[in-house]
């Protein structure tokens, strides 16, 4: 005769067994609620540069391959795979992670922003723009990455010092070491959305 | 009461310009060490031959329009890396792609005695394993494991998370086999033989031996003699880009997006590890995320398997290799012991230097004396030299170029032992370095001289003479710059905790990187000889009167495109690139050529453009003197217009020329090659790096505050582009001195890389120096416009300069790499324990 | 990485009873920032069944309570904690600690008990070698590489380092927290929850948080006036790098008098270490320059250094006068 421990029941009403009572005995406490099924794989909707977008992932998809391989948004670029260097930042409702450190789930039905987003070559932000002239990018690697963290910090501080520049762009490596570049960039991006600086 | 009008204040430009850097331009006219003055129009006349080059190529540095000025690089190149646009091979995507991964050996020694891929290949999405029992006879496994990361199968499943589930359930037997992977594993009695049946000893080649004067006697006659010792540990300046490639057929084509410096080698390797003919392999390689030379061995050896597996399964295929797997195959920087016992004079002159290194060559066999053997700097100025070189195989990474070949990881025990001397000998080290170092006028023979020399026609009497060579005016601006009077000549003399200290570093390249073209007699003995590297380009000229440059190379960030591209529109007589387009990166649009490295693509691949260019103006001239009736003498170029100087009505454009020629488009091919082995005549780089550091000596915390990095560039095209490229040498350089490949110390032969750059720590915009670049003119005269490659001319400084700083800062001296924080403590703490 | 199954309840019961489930295969998943590596590394320690606790009321606030204290949820990011005004008027060495966290991106996904719990940064444990925290027996770090990631104060089977900055900055705080466990709520200070190297529901772990409980707040005391806090990390890089050592230090002050200290070291030992030597040396001396050269003299003297790690030590002492000079000079 099968001994009724709370464990024991949850497992085999796992299994799809159903346990009635026998002969008098009662049901080890009352009937318990089924037990909760975990995901391993979804199907959500994401806000992409305001574009939803449908993608199908398991659990441990990270939100990088749903955007840069699943959804074909390409611009995301990504190294280490292990949060160490920032090239694949995006902006989840406007703040920076690391996409290839989020699973995917996290992020279903919130709005990113990639470098898709900020410009292209018919309309070049001007962060875009003053990078190109202050060789910003040397192999462009990076770039993507630091653009949104930037694009971020831009939109909360419309005059950031250098300092402040490179604490928000901390998080991210540039092989080619262009960081003097990218925080002037920065910097004079801001006085270009101030109205103080015009790009010539 | 009214609001007065307040005057708008004028909003500041932005615009692109220089950061810091300064230019120091020589005189075009002066007197070479070669002879006479080098004005335009005068021919250069060397060696026992008596070869005639023109100067200056014909293309002299005066009245130039756009060579010299600092501009961003090509829209067509630059802005896709803003826009996410530029296809790195990580960005080349098609539906119904795999992914593959690696199964690498966890051992750094072994061969696999059984592999069963049953369980993998049955996993959900796996569609192909590849290993030593089913690659291509054509292209083979290793049979041997012959260090940690060797490879050992590939699987290609439809996510890289199915890939990776598959990888781990290949079940493999190895057979793990005796081994050594560092230096003091191989130099050690009992380790195996590693020798590939050489008849070497263990691995080791014979030791190479280059040597000229009298040694022994020169040191009875020193004044002062002083032993030094010391250690580099290995490094690797990985790019960000991850190593890999994507491969789709299309019937019988194949089409391989790859991530390297060349376009036809790797087409080349992929057709015959597939046993075809190159014609069906197209190889595109446009925008790279940063090579700096490694990624050859993890990128471009994976092609043919990529490609072999894309046709077995009908499908497209992309490989990525995570960073610890890359690291396993990218070529580094090599491990070594350098053993320095050198004699000076009282006054300062080295009258005897004798050096022993051992290098760990790691999987490739050692060649007599090539690794290692690049002392250049003070070779035949000192007058009694020994090198004894011992190269060792092992079981660990091929070493090779890293962000420049055989320099940071040598120069770091040269310039330690050369501010060492200076000290013995009492003198300030940048005095000590300018009586000692090659100048202008220095001789190098050919049989001492070592790999940095080559049979070349210039030689005189078995001597090159060094030319154009910017040594002094290197050392002197850089002083100028960092504001070396400020340094306090006692090492940690500064008072109080944290003490600021100077140090400085020369380093040269072998490069320097002029070429022959097609035409000069160094071209046809080079490639008569047989095996050149000949670089071909095509210069076109089409109806809309733009000119398109074709050239089979990719861009790293490197931005050659444009530094060759101004030096085609100054030849042609534009004063911008608005015309100016490119077709490169892709074997389908570029005549064959070489891959690149070490600075020459400016120099190999540009001067064949060049030289395209020349033919092109002369041929249009020559047009246009017929169409328009002028004598050529009286013609003029000017943005696609020539007319006559003395009747501007008198004009064609270059489209109209276009136009009315067959097919309506002028083409004009051109090569240039490789002189053989490393630079023509002795139109050497020589480069120096100042620093400038700070240690606080409670914690052995150290900053780096800025340094002044100074180059012989020639005649720098594009200031802008040479900026950034040296700002990212410089951190690049200074990397490798402060971190060291992760072995494991007590472990050997075993990496620890799973953490991305947290194993393996790139420096963050939190670390960097301020820099300030010093370009000096020194204006080559055998090449256009007086350009010289200087890509890796200061790149082998950073790492001593960094030393000596230090210790000139706190007393500490650190001979053995990496320069670390700990390190620098440990060395006060024995230093406090002594005082 | 491994493959994964994800809860997400939304009550704390409904966690502890998914947590019960699957014993120590499951864990607690909030930021993640720590088991994604580990997920990605295929450690056998990784779990395969994540219970996702974000959706969770009420377990991501600070907020002031009524003697002047703060309450921090568990969940609270780290970002959240940097750029608190709150946190930064009362506790400023608390915000300076944790902006010198990891990088921005991970401080934005991180949250404080993530940060308390993390596992250990061992190369040898992230690289998948079989050791005592991955179904191994043996401590590669005793005997191996140990510059970086492994204890100079000695250790019992797993020498590896406390790598967190939170917990040493909240030690020197006094702060307290609250596990949510079956038998009700259960109140530690932060030294009882990392002791380092502990043997937890069958393996090592550096908390004694079980494969049930679930950390929910830290709870840090008012301020006390004359309270003055300093917090030096000494690392390779100016970001994301663990402490080679760090140093957390809080005197309690009556004009320069010392009446109290809290020195606690990190990145060191197996656990924040707290130096009661120190702590007692300070205690009645008057705070000056000549007493942050004396201070580290007996510090740490029952260092137990590995073969490569000796020079922890010096740093550790190094920081704690760096520390002292600041306080005395500021």
């Amino acid at each position: 005769m099968m001994r009724y421990s709370r464990r024991n029941f949850l497992k085999a009403a796992g299994a799809g067994i159903t346990l009635t009572a026998i002969e008098g005995e009662s049901l080890f406490a009352a009937v318990a609620p089924p037990p909760p099924t975990p995901i391993t794989k979804e199907r959500a909707t994401f806000i992409i540069n305001g574009k939803p977008l449908v993608a199908e992932y398991e659990a441990r998809t990270t939100l990088w391959e749903v955007i840069a391989v699943k959804l074909g948004l390409t611009g995301t670029t990504r190294s280490c795979n292990r949060a160490s260097c920032g090239a694949c930042s995006v902006l989840i409702d406007g703040t920076p992670f690391y996409s290839c450190h989020t699973l995917a789930m996290e992020a279903a039905g919130k709005k990113i922003f990639t470098i898709e987003g900020l410009g292209d070559e018919k309309n070049l932000h001007p962060l875009q723009k003053v990078g190109y002239l202050y060789m910003a990018a040397d192999c462009g690697f990076c770039t993507a990455g630091w653009s949104v963290t930037a694009k971020a910090l831009l939109d909360k501080n419309l005059n950031p010092s250098a300092d402040e520049v490179k604490s928000a762009l901390a998080g991210h490596i540039c092989r080619c070491a262009a960081y003097s570049a990218i925080v002037r960039t920065v910097v004079d991006t801001a006085a270009v959305l101030r109205g103080e600086a015009e790009i010539i | 009461m009214s609001q007065t009008q307040r005057p708008r204040t004028p909003k500041r430009k932005i615009e692109a310009g220089l950061h810091s850097a300064i230019i120091v331009n020589q005189p075009m006219v002066r007197n070479f060490s070669t002879g006479g003055g080098h004005s335009p129009g005068d021919t250069l006349v060397e060696g026992d031959e008596k070869i005639v080059t023109k100067k200056w190529q014909g293309y002299p540095p005066e009245n130039l329009n756009v060579v010299g000025k600092p501009q961003p690089p090509l829209a067509e190149v630059a802005i896709p890396r803003y826009t996410g646009k530029a296809e790195y091979a990580t960005r080349i995507s098609f539906p119904n792609m795999l992914f593959a991964k690696l199964l690498t050996s966890p051992h750094p020694r072994a061969r696999v005695r059984k592999l069963d891929a049953t369980k993998a290949a049955q996993m959900p999405g796996v569609a192909y394993i590849l290993s030593a029992q089913n690659a291509p006879k054509t292209y083979p496994f290793p049979e041997e494991l012959f260090f940690q990361g060797s490879i050992v199968a590939i699987v290609a499943a439809e996510t890289e998370d199915l890939a990776e589930d598959a990888v781990e359930a290949i079940d493999v037997d190895y057979e793990v086999l005796p081994f050594a992977s560092s230096l003091s594993q191989i130099m050690s009695g009992n380790a195996p033989d590693l020798s590939q049946g050489r008849g070497q000893r263990r691995g080791n080649t014979a030791p190479s031996v280059v040597q000229y004067g009298d040694v022994e006697k020169a040191f009875q006659d020193a004044d002062i003699i002083k032993e030094f010792t010391y250690y580099y540990a290995g490094g690797v300046v990985a790019p960000l880009q991850p190593c890999g490639s994507v491969a789709k057929w299309d019937g019988d084509k194949v089409t391989v997006w790859g991530h390297g410096q060349g376009i036809y080698p790797p087409r080349a390797i992929i057709a015959r590890g597939l046993g075809i003919d190159p014609k069906n392999v197209r190889f595109i390689n446009k925008w790279n995320g940063g090579t700096f030379g490694g990624v050859r061995q993890a990128s471009e050896k994976f092609y043919p398997w990529v490609a072999y597996i894309a046709k077995m399964t009908g499908r497209p295929v992309k490989l990525t290799l995570t960073k610890d797997q890359e690291l396993a195959h990218m070529q580094v920087k090599p491990e070594n012991i350098q053993k320095f016992k050198v004699g000076a004079k009282k006054d300062g002159r080295i009258v005897v230097c004798q050096r022993e290194y051992f290098v760990n060559n790691g999987e490739r066999s050692g060649g007599g004396g090539g690794n290692g053997g690049r002392s250049e700097l003070y070779l035949h100025v000192v007058p009694n030299w020994k090198e004894i070189g011992h190269d060792y195989r092992t079981n660990s990474m091929t070493i090779g170029a890293s962000r420049s070949n055989m320099q940071q990881e040598f120069k770091f025990g040269w310039e330690q032992m050369m501010d060492e001397m200076a000290e013995a000998v009492g003198m300030d080290p940048v005095q000590f370095r300018l009586l000692n170092v090659q100048k202008p006028g220095t001789k190098v023979s050919l049989a001492s001289g070592g790999p940095t020399m080559a049979p070349v026609p210039e030689i005189e009497n078995g001597f090159l003479t060094y030319d154009s060579f910017a040594s002094v005016e290197v050392m002197e601006e850089g002083m100028k710059a960092i504001g070396w009077d400020k340094r306090n000549s006692v090492p940690g003399g500064n008072p109080g905790r944290v003490k600021r200290g100077f140090g400085v570093a020369m380093s040269q390249h072998h490069a320097g990187r002029v070429g022959y073209h097609e035409g000069e007699v160094g071209f046809e003995r080079v490639v008569k000889r047989g095996g050149a590297d000949v670089y071909e380009s095509e210069i076109e000229l089409n109806a809309d009167g733009n000119i398109i440059l074709r050239f089979a190379q990719p861009d790293s960030g490197t931005n050659h495109g444009t530094g060759i591209a101004m030096a085609i529109a100054e030849i042609l007589g534009f004063t911008n690139l608005r015309h100016i387009r490119l077709l490169w990166g892709d074997s389908d649009l570029a005549p064959p050529a070489p891959g690149w490295n070490s600075g020459l693509t400016t120099q190999l691949q540009g001067g064949a453009l060049c030289t395209a260019a020349d033919k092109l103006r002369k041929d249009l001239l020559n047009r246009a003197s017929e169409l328009l009736k002028v004598d050529i003498g009286r013609l003029q170029i000017r943005d696609a217009v020539i007319s006559s100087k003395d009747d501007t009505k008198k004009a064609v454009t270059f489209a109209a020329l276009a136009r009315s020629n067959e097919g309506r488009v002028i083409r004009q091919h051109a090569s240039c090659c490789h002189p053989g082995a490393i630079g023509r005549a002795m139109n050497r780089g020589i480069g120096a790096c100042f620093v400038e550091v700070e240690v606080d000596t409670w914690t052995g915390n150290w900053r780096f505050i800025r340094a002044a990095y100074c180059h012989d560039t020639g005649n720098v095209i594009n200031p802008l582009l040479a900026e950034a490229d040296m700002n990212g040498s410089l951190v690049q350089s200074s990397q490798v001195a402060t971190e060291a490949i992760p072995w494991d110390r007590e472990f050997p032969g075993t990496r620890h890389f799973s953490v991305g750059y947290l194993s393996y720590r790139l420096p963050t915009i939190m670390d960097v120096p301020e820099q300030t670049q010093v370009f000096v003119n020194s204006l080559e005269p055998r090449w256009y416009f007086g350009t010289k490659g200087f890509a890796e001319t200061a790149i082998g400084a950073p790492p001593g300069a960094i030393a000596n700083a230090i210790y000139n800062a706190c007393g500490v001296r650190i001979r053995e790499h990496p320069i670390t924080k700990e390190k620098i403590m440990a060395g006060l703490k024995a230093k406090a324990g002594r005082a | 990485m491994k493959k994964i199954s994800v809860y997400r309840p939304t009550t704390i019961e409904e966690a502890q009873q998914m947590l019960s489930m699957h014993g120590t295969d499951a864990a607690v998943y909030a930021g993640g920032t720590d088991l994604l590596i580990r997920l990605k590394n295929r450690l056998k320690q990784a779990p395969a069944y994540l219970v996702d606790i974000k959706k969770i009321n009420n377990l991501r606030y600070i907020k002031e309570d009524a003697q002047g204290g703060v309450q921090i949820g568990a969940l609270t990011k780290l970002a959240e904690i940097a750029e608190s005004d709150l946190l930064a008027k009362k506790y400023p060495m608390l915000v300076q600690a944790v902006k010198m966290i990891s990088s921005p991106e991970l401080r934005n996904a991180s949250t404080l008990g993530g940060d308390l719990l993390q596992e250990v940064w061992c190369q040898y444990l992230r690289g998948g070698y079989a050791c005592w925290r991955n179904g191994g027996y043996i401590c590669y770090g005793a005997i191996g590489d140990n510059s970086y990631y492994h204890s100079a104060m000695g250790g019992r089977l797993c020498y590896a380092v406390y790598p967190g900055d939170a917990a040493p900055a909240l030690i020197t705080l006094d702060a307290k927290v609250k596990l949510a466990t079956p038998s009700g709520a259960k109140e530690l200070t932060i030294e009882q929850l990392v002791p380092g190297d502990m043997m937890v529901d069958g393996r090592i772990q550096s908390h004694v948080v079980r494969f049930n409980e679930i950390l929910t707040e830290v709870v840090i005391p008012p301020p006390k006036a004359g309270f003055r806090a300093s917090f030096e990390k000494l690392r390779p890089r100016g970001v994301w790098d663990f402490a080679m050592a760090s140093a957390s230090l809080g005197l309690q002050l009556r004009d320069r008098t010392i009446e109290d200290a809290r020195v606690v070291f990190g990145g060191i030992a197996g656990r924040p270490w707290r130096e009661k030597s120190v702590e007692d040396f300070l205690k009645g001396k008057t705070l000056s320059t000549d007493l942050a050269a004396q201070a580290p003299t007996n510090a740490l003297s029952n260092a137990a250094p590995l073969k490569y790690n000796a020079t922890k030590i010096d740093m550790a002492k190094g920081l704690l006068m760096s520390g002292l000079e600041k306080l005395a000079t500021s």
